[in-house]
């Protein structure tokens, strides 16, 4: 038996064969010449096929049209020979093919006509295709049910793995990546820094979550050891979900709300409206995974979620496109930075047509429901009341009543100078928040120290939030992995927060720990 | 061999740009002759079987594009293209 020590990243247990997931080519593993020309060639064969496959169902002529352009970018002589020079005079397949789209790129961006422009995304979606192929990143489907060994993973590849029974173990990685935050919702055991060896394919492994450790092979004592700690899960997990029906409410008696966080109409399905008290963050980039939607379609899915909430408050924040969420024709591409670029209200504020077309959807929807629109990414005063200004015109051509207006608290310049917001509401979004406030990317690895160091100034500024709120007489609430993490909540109640919203998966967990906190007097 | 050449002014109104240079790159393809486009007035000529070229000649409504080509199929070659620009790249 062999133990390899790792850290949490999502809790539970799993016990099953190990999948191990070969590296990642390291880049400049560059091989001779004939070969990377060869890999250059199989790599944009291989996106031509893609493209003409998906060109064939395109749903619309413009679709088609924009598929088709790019396979024929992708066969064209004058485009790809620059990528095969670059590679004769030594540059590996990835770089070759990065540089000369890079430069495409670069020059569609440069056009003053609009149309060329906008092209740009295309050449771009090319560049990421072919390399797709040629770093083999998504190309893989892992089996189900196993736990899987790697180095790392994108979060589409974990999208698409059947995890049920499963585990992940990586190598890198870290507790606040995309990844650790899907392992978390969708309740996959996952260790991260965990070194693994390659041996260790198809052996048998426990993964111990709550212990940060993986065993290999283990022998009958850890087993047996394994079984009564899954059955004491399970219990656990029992007790939860019936404790996850009756009201948040603190040893004490005193109610809190506890809400969901969604991303997708889908997830719905699996909830039961009763736990929780409404929903506390929908983010709408679903909508536009395929572009800009437009307003009926928007309209119809506001319904939907509102419909399924019935009496309970619905938060719907508007847009949060850039960052690591792009749009193609929507946010701006190339940023150098593009968490510190422009997305979220700065992007909406800027292209105000498609910020009117998702007001005007929310209003419509709003009529006779409780629902409330929450801005994401607000850094100053005066984007609050350009945004409160826009709403209160569409408003007023629809002739409806205003929603409340609550604002995203994540930037620390606003929760800084929280004092000078008038938002009906303040949501704080503490996994941005402790991003910005420690300049620690979230999907960094091996900063997570850092982040917890800070963690004192991050509940100062939420304690200062929620002083504003309470003098102004608005409700603050906090969204983000902090509001489900048990080991947690005691702290942000200590701060004065009375309403979260989580992952439905945290909620039960949430819940006890609620459940179990006492005020003390000075707070 | 002869070079045979026509004019032909784009009155579509994005211009040449993704799917127009689309269909006219793809109908170049398939003729067995060498075909130059020159955007007449901005000294700027491309290969009509290169969507990159076509693409970064940025022809824009208004212009007139001077089609030469030269091969055996040359004549077919120029009608045909000049047919498309016609009828706003609508292909089929």
């Amino acid at each position: 038996m062999r133990l390899i020590r790792g850290r949490q990243a999502s809790p539970g247990l799993a016990y099953g064969k190990a999948f191990v997931l070969k590296r990642r080519r390291p880049q400049d593993a560059v091989s001779d010449v004939p070969a990377e020309r060869e890999r250059l060639r199989a790599a944009i064969a291989a996106a031509v096929t893609q493209l003409h496959a998906l060109a064939a169902k395109a749903p619309s002529p413009d679709a088609r049209g924009m598929l088709e352009f790019q396979a024929e970018l992708a066969k064209d002589p004058s485009l790809v020979d620059s990528a095969y020079a670059k590679i004769e005079q030594g540059q590996g397949a990835v770089s070759a093919w990065r540089m000369v789209l890079d430069a495409e790129v670069a020059e569609y961006k440069q056009s003053s006509s609009d149309s060329f422009r906008a092209r740009a995304s295309d050449v771009a979606d090319l560049r990421e295709r072919v390399l797709d192929s040629l770093l083999g990143r998504n190309a893989l489907t892992l089996p189900a049910g196993r736990v899987v060994l790697a180095d790392d993973m994108t979060p589409s590849m974990f999208l698409s793995t059947d995890w049920r029974r499963g585990a992940l173990v990586l190598e890198e990685g870290s507790a606040s990546s995309h990844v650790a935050m899907l392992a978390r919702s969708q309740k996959v055991p996952m260790l991260i820094d965990a070194k693994w060896r390659e041996q260790f394919a198809d052996q048998l492994c426990i993964v111990d979550a709550e212990e940060g450790v993986l065993q290999v092979e283990p022998d009958e004592k850890s087993l047996a050891n394994y079984r009564r700690r899954r059955q004491w899960l399970a219990r656990q997990e029992r007790q939860q979900r019936d404790g996850m029906l009756r009201p948040a409410r603190t040893a004490c008696g005193q109610a809190l709300a506890v809400r969901a966080n969604i991303t997708s109409l889908d997830e719905l399905a699996d909830m039961d409206r009763r736990a929780i008290d409404g929903l506390g963050l929908v983010r709408t980039e679903f909508l536009f995974k395929h572009g800009l939607a437009d307003e009926d379609s928007q309209y119809q899915s506001y319904r939907k979620l509102l419909k399924w909430a019935g009496r309970q408050p619905v938060t719907i924040r508007t847009l949060d496109a850039g960052g690591d969420k792009p749009i193609p024709d929507y946010t701006v591409d190339g940023e150098s930075n593009p968490f510190l670029g422009t997305r979220g209200l700065r992007l909406s504020l800027r292209q105000s047509r498609e910020f009117r077309t998702q007001l005007r959807a929310l209003l419509r929807a709003a009529q006779g429901n409780k629902l409330r629109i929450l801005l994401p990414m607000v850094t100053v005063p005066s984007e609050y009341s350009r945004a409160r200004r826009i709403l209160r015109e569409e408003a007023a051509k629809l002739k409806v009543a205003l929603p409340p207006l609550g604002m995203m608290v994540e930037v620390p310049a606003a929760a800084l100078a929280i004092e000078k917001f008038r938002a009906d509401f303040y949501t704080i979004g503490s996994n941005d928040l402790l991003q910005y406030l420690t300049a620690c990317g979230r999907d960094v690895a091996g900063l997570d120290e850092l982040a917890e160091q800070s963690m004192e100034l991050l509940l100062e500024l939420i304690a200062r939030v929620v002083a504003h709120g309470k003098s102004s007489d608005a409700e603050v609430s906090l969204c983000g992995d902090l509001a489900g993490d048990p080991a947690r909540i005691p702290a942000l109640l200590a701060c004065g927060l009375r309403s979260l919203s989580m992952a439905y998966g945290r909620v039960g967990a949430a819940k006890a720990a609620i459940a179990k906190w006492r005020q003390t007097p000075n707070q | 061999m002869s070079v045979t050449s026509a004019d032909i002014k784009i009155k579509y109104a994005s211009g040449m740009h993704a799917r127009p240079a689309v269909a006219f790159t793809k109908l170049a393809k398939t003729f067995d002759c060498d075909i130059n486009c020159i955007v007449v007035g901005r000294s700027i000529n491309f290969n009509a079987k290169s969507i990159k070229q076509a693409m970064g000649a940025k022809v824009r409504q208004g212009q007139t594009l001077r089609i030469e080509a030269c091969g055996p199929e040359a004549n077919v070659a120029v009608d045909a293209l000049v047919e498309l620009v016609k009828l706003d790249f609508q292909e089929d």
